[in-house]
């Protein structure tokens, strides 16, 4: 439980740091540092050298507009976003996921970047993110790409960054005027606490009517990414919107799961039954407030 | 008649500002110039002999003084009333987390890297991880035999059972013969950890005598002197345990295999002061936990709910070594069948072996387990005899001039006082809130609870010295420790009341076995109030006996005339017959050579130890009862259960500080919700699965519910102003009014803890399957 002995090195540049990360094979980035730090005293990894991208300036702001929508650097914390009236009005599932993730004192130093990056399958941020249609932005020593926050993740604790590349930032577009969302996290204390099972959605109204134009479901814990439940949505959108077809969403939301057997945290099978509890509260609870 | 002073006043703790301005030192926080860092190397293995254990690589690392194994120590066992385990493993380890070798470094970054340089040659044994299947003939053998503190001999271990108990009464087939309904039941319970805030830890030294001197953060100091002796050969005198203030206890720190022996053997080797603190991974894996226990019970009941016949049979997992495993079943059979009057009753409980941590003392040694089965029994019964459970429990509860299962005579109805008041309180309509398309339902459970003030089935003493110093003031040294129960503030109340003194006057010592007097089982046993608190009482009696001669003799005045307030002695109806306490106390010293200095010894009055063979005796000296009401809401289609409130009342004789009291209930309670709904260790082939707060799940503020305490005083004890211990009642009842609540909410009963949303929302899928109901 003690921390392993390690380079520290603090780049003020991103190209700084993503030159270091290129040089120094097998360091890790420390941002926050509440996933890094606990690891490395665990024992579970054991970086030669650690990059601290804390002084790169630039990388905490919150920037919104409504043509471009919302961005984020990657070093904005969870209680930034928690604490954020623009976010609140404007992206309630990102303002929600903030509330209920770890403690105050974690959400003081975790950033968002950070959560992502680490690609747990429970962490909280990137399903709210995935269905707001979120992106992020990569840099690395002489490149920049968008990467949809969807196809970042490849597997547990593993994305598509390559050696050198940096997660700098964080879009969403702005959201569809009839469109509301939601994010619901099941655990099984009150705060403090890995979600069981968490639902983000989206769900645009077609104008005027009793269809739903659009909607994304997004999920966290049920599989080795965040997924989005792409059968249980196609069921929905477009469609006339009534306790029957949102009943069928989400047991099909249901059929959509890959969960571990193995957690400590719940079986399979009630995380499945989850998983269609929260989709039908979660759609029904948009609809009616949409 | 109440004219206290300082008694029954809620002051705030005399150590309350130093601990929130963080000056308090702990344990944790000792340091001396020169300290070695001590590591532990623990079993990898929950059963296995050691072939060989190579320190060579280790030795070489720059910064580590000295690596010891049991070929170093003496070939000694030690434990608290058994002795069955060695400071290290000597020719097996029997548990992960066994102790094998200790390293001394410079930083415990050194100490750590040189345990992972260590090797260790396994030879593996199969391990038993179930205690039924380690009673079957052919199960590997944990133990063969052990020593018996008490009977001072080895005894032989036969399938793996440390020790037995059984308590019979009346004729429990005749019992069932009469019974009208008859209900059996099965509840596993689990381990459960104290999740202290402070780690263990200490910090020994060695003079040039060869002298030790421990600083430890351990809730029985006595405990570690007299094992220490033991494991090294040295006489007492030599040993010195010093008691820190103690971050939280719980029974966390009832222990001598944490830390004092290491720093002791590694002071001795290197004549250097040696510091160890456990990881909270060592809290979970090496330190004590609550023992989990399979409890089975059979109640006969009469058509109009009088019960006549109660069966028990508890099997209970004491992990690799014994600890107090065999006190904690004396309690779990002597509790099991509940504050009720049960003319037939038979009792059984085996304490079995297996590989894995070790169960110890924890909050109310055993008794929160058998509370869960016997109250969620009488609910069972309730419903099925179309009785309300609280009319079922108030037409059997123990009412004064009953016999106990033990067959001692009750004094007072205490567990009705606790039912009525809680039912009192309780008023009001239970309404669950309904919000779109999520099903909550609301439900109340009942729950009764009974347990010991002061230690079971043996003598329990303590002893207390006091010196009145020029000033007035007084130090008292009084063996109990101060680990966040507020016992120093409630030995100053005592003292300050009895002296005419004011609360700051008074100082209550660090415990010192070099400066305290002996005691029996430190802060345990909801004895520190009451037993420790009478002692204190009575050595300030004495002092202030000698202040009201000297008083009398000052103004020529009769004794009886004297009274001590206001820090002032004083003759009664004279207002200009006054003298300070202070001037008294000099004069005593200097015009007559007499200190104002004494002592207290008290030791309970009642306890007639129980028979082996059928339990009956006088094993409680002063029962203590307790009722609580939970109320929960139920989500019918998640199993999410939240808390709503609770109401608890409970007997304690007097309150010396009532906000303390109420703390106890809150502290208690909120425990025992951990132990009802979240909190299990989890373990695969003796291997723990989340030694950590994160996985582990402790309540956090917001899982809190509001909750309402009722102190039940009015039936004194023979304790400090009649007040009885409080510590561990409250978390008894907890459990199985949860589970009584879940019932009443949404109909389904879960008979093992911890009650998780899946258990519930399993129970509830499959009870609607079976009624067809959707």
């Amino acid at each position: 439980m003690i921390l392993p002995q390690f380079e520290y090195l603090v780049p003020t540049t991103i190209n700084e740091a993503c030159n270091l990360l290129v040089k120094y094979k097998g360091s890790q980035v420390l941002a926050g540092g509440t996933d890094l730090l606990v690891d490395m005293k665990g024992g579970t990894i054991a970086p030669s050298c650690v990059i601290d991208v804390k002084k790169i300036e630039g990388l905490d702001r919150i920037e919104y507009d409504e043509v471009n929508g919302l961005r984020l650097g990657s070093l904005v914390t969870i209680r930034m976003i928690e604490t954020s009236a623009i976010i609140r009005e404007k992206y309630p599932p990102l303002y929600q996921a903030a509330r209920v993730f770890a403690s105050p004192q974690i959400r003081n130093r975790a950033t968002i970047g950070g959560n992502i990056c680490n690609a747990i399958p429970s962490a909280d941020m990137p399903s709210p993110l995935i269905a707001m249609g979120a992106s992020v932005k990569i840099m690395g020593p002489n490149s920049e790409r968008k990467v949809g926050v969807e196809e970042f993740f490849t597997g547990i604790r593993k994305n598509v960054l390559a050696v050198g590349e940096i997660l700098t930032g964080i879009e969403i577009p702005p959201l569809p005027k009839r469109a509301e969302g939601i994010y619901i996290k099941h655990t099984l204390r009150r705060a403090m606490d890995l979600a069981i099972v968490g639902v983000a959605v989206l769900l645009e109204r077609e104008n005027g009517g009793d269809r739903c134009k659009d909607i994304r479901i997004a999920l966290t814990s049920v599989a080795p990414t965040p997924i989005r439940a792409r059968k249980a949505e196609a069921i929905l959108r477009g469609q006339e919107v009534s306790e029957e077809t949102i009943f069928n969403a989400s047991e099909e939301a249901g059929k959509e799961i890959n969960p571990r057997r193995s957690s400590m945290r719940a079986s399979p099978e009630y995380r499945r039954e989850m998983v269609k509890v929260l989709v039908r509260r979660a759609v029904l609870g948009t609809w009616k407030a949409v | 008649m109440d004219d206290f002073r300082v008694i029954g006043k809620s002051f705030s703790r005399v150590d309350a500002l130093d601990k929130a301005l963080g000056k308090t030192v702990y344990g944790y926080d000792l340091s001396l110039p020169g300290m070695l860092h001590a590591k532990v190397l623990r079993s990898k293995l929950p059963h296995a002999e050691i072939i060989n254990i190579n320190t060579k690589e280790a030795e070489k690392i720059d910064g580590v003084e000295a690596i010891i194994t049991a070929s170093d120590l003496p070939d000694e066992k030690i434990g608290l009333f058994v002795k069955d385990r060695g400071v290290f493993a000597r020719d097996k380890v029997r548990f992960i987390g066994e102790a094998i070798a200790a390293v001394a470094a410079t930083t415990p970054e050194i100490a750590e890297k040189a345990l992972a340089a260590i090797e260790v040659k396994y030879e593996e044994l199969p391990g038993v991880f179930d205690p039924r299947e380690a009673m079957l003939e052919g199960a590997p053998r944990v133990h063969t035999e052990y020593f018996d503190v008490i009977a001072q001999g080895p005894r032989e271990v036969k399938n793996n059972i440390c020790a037995t108990r059984q308590i019979k009464r009346g004729n429990i087939e005749k019992g069932f013969q009469e019974a009208d309904l008859i209900v059996e039941n099965v509840y596993p319970t689990p381990m459960v950890e104290h999740c202290h805030v402070e780690p263990n830890a200490a910090l020994a030294i060695v003079d040039s005598s060869g002298k030790v001197t421990v600083w430890s953060n351990t809730q029985l100091p006595f405990f570690i002197r007299e094992n220490l002796a033991h494991a090294f050969q040295m006489p007492l005198s030599k040993i010195r345990v010093i008691v820190t203030p103690i971050g939280g206890g719980f029974g966390g720190k009832s222990g001598v295999f944490m830390c004092e022996p290491y720093c002791v053997a590694l002071a001795l080797k290197t004549g250097k002061p040696v510091k160890m603190v456990t990881t909270r991974k060592e809290e979970f894996i090496a330190s004590t936990v609550r023992h989990a226990m399979r409890i089975e019970t059979k109640t006969g009941v009469k058509k109009d709910g009088t019960l006549i016949a109660k069966q028990v049979r508890i099997t209970q997992d004491c992990g690799a070594y014994c600890d107090v495993g065999d006190f904690v079943l004396l309690y779990a059979c002597l509790f099991s069948s509940g504050p009720y009057r049960i003319p037939n009753v038979d009792i059984e409980g085996v304490l079995v072996y297996t590989n894995k941590q070790i169960g110890g003392a924890m909050r109310a040694f055993g008794t929160p387990q058998v509370a869960f089965a016997h109250e969620s029994d009488m609910d069972i019964i309730a419903e099925k005899l179309g009785m309300d459970p609280v009319d079922l429990r108030r037409r059997n509860l123990i009412e004064e001039g009953d016999y106990t299962v033990t067959g001692q005579r009750v004094d007072w109805s205490g567990p009705r006082k606790t039912l009525d008041a809680v039912v009192d309180k309780a008023d009001g309509k239970s309404v669950s809130e309904k919000s779109y398309d999520e099903k909550k339902k609301r439900g109340r459970g009942i729950a009764c609870g009974q347990y010991a003030s002061g230690a079971l089935n043996m003598v329990d003493y303590a002893s207390a010295t006091l010196k009145m110093n020029e000033d007035g003031s007084v130090n008292v040294s009084v063996s109990n420790a101060e680990l966040g129960q507020g016992v120093i503030t409630i030995l100053s109340q005592i003292v300050a009341e009895e002296l005419g003194l004011s609360l700051e006057d008074v100082f209550i010592s660090n415990y010192d076995t070099e400066t305290t007097p002996i005691d029996t089982i430190g802060a345990n046993a909801s004895r520190s109030t009451f037993v420790c608190g009478e002692t204190a009482r009575i050595a300030a009696e004495k002092a202030r006996a000698q202040l009201i001669t000297q008083a009398a003799q000052f103004f020529e005045a009769n004794k009886d005339d004297i009274e001590l307030k206001d820090r002032l002695a004083c003759v009664k109806g004279s207002p200009d017959k006054c003298i300070p306490i202070a001037d008294l106390c000099r004069i005593s010293l200097i015009v007559h050579g007499e200190p104002i200095v004494s002592s207290g010894f008290y030791k309970t009055q009642r306890v007639v130890p129980m028979d082996p063979e059928t339990g009956q005796g006088k094993p409680v000296d002063h029962y203590v009862y307790g009722t609580s009401l939970v109320e929960v809401e139920v989500d019918e289609e998640t199993g999410n259960i939240k808390v709503i409130s609770v109401v608890s009342a409970h007997d304690v004789g007097k309150a010396i500080n009532p906000k303390l009291v109420e703390a106890q209930f809150q502290g208690g309670i909120v425990m025992g919700l951990g132990y009802a709904l979240s909190e299990e260790i989890l373990t695969m082939k003796g291997e723990t699965l989340n030694p950590n707060l994160h996985d582990y799940k402790v309540p956090t503020p917001l899982d809190i519910p509001s909750i309402t305490s009722v102190i039940l005083e009015g039936h004194g004890s023979e304790g400090p102003f009649g007040a009885k211990g409080v510590g561990e009642p409250p978390i008894i009842p907890i459990a199985a009014a949860v589970a009584n609540a879940i019932y009443d909410a949404v109909k389904v009963r879960i008979k093992s803890l911890p009650i998780t949303p899946e258990k519930v929302l399993m129970a509830l899928k499959s009870k609607n399957q079976k009624g067809g109901i959707q």
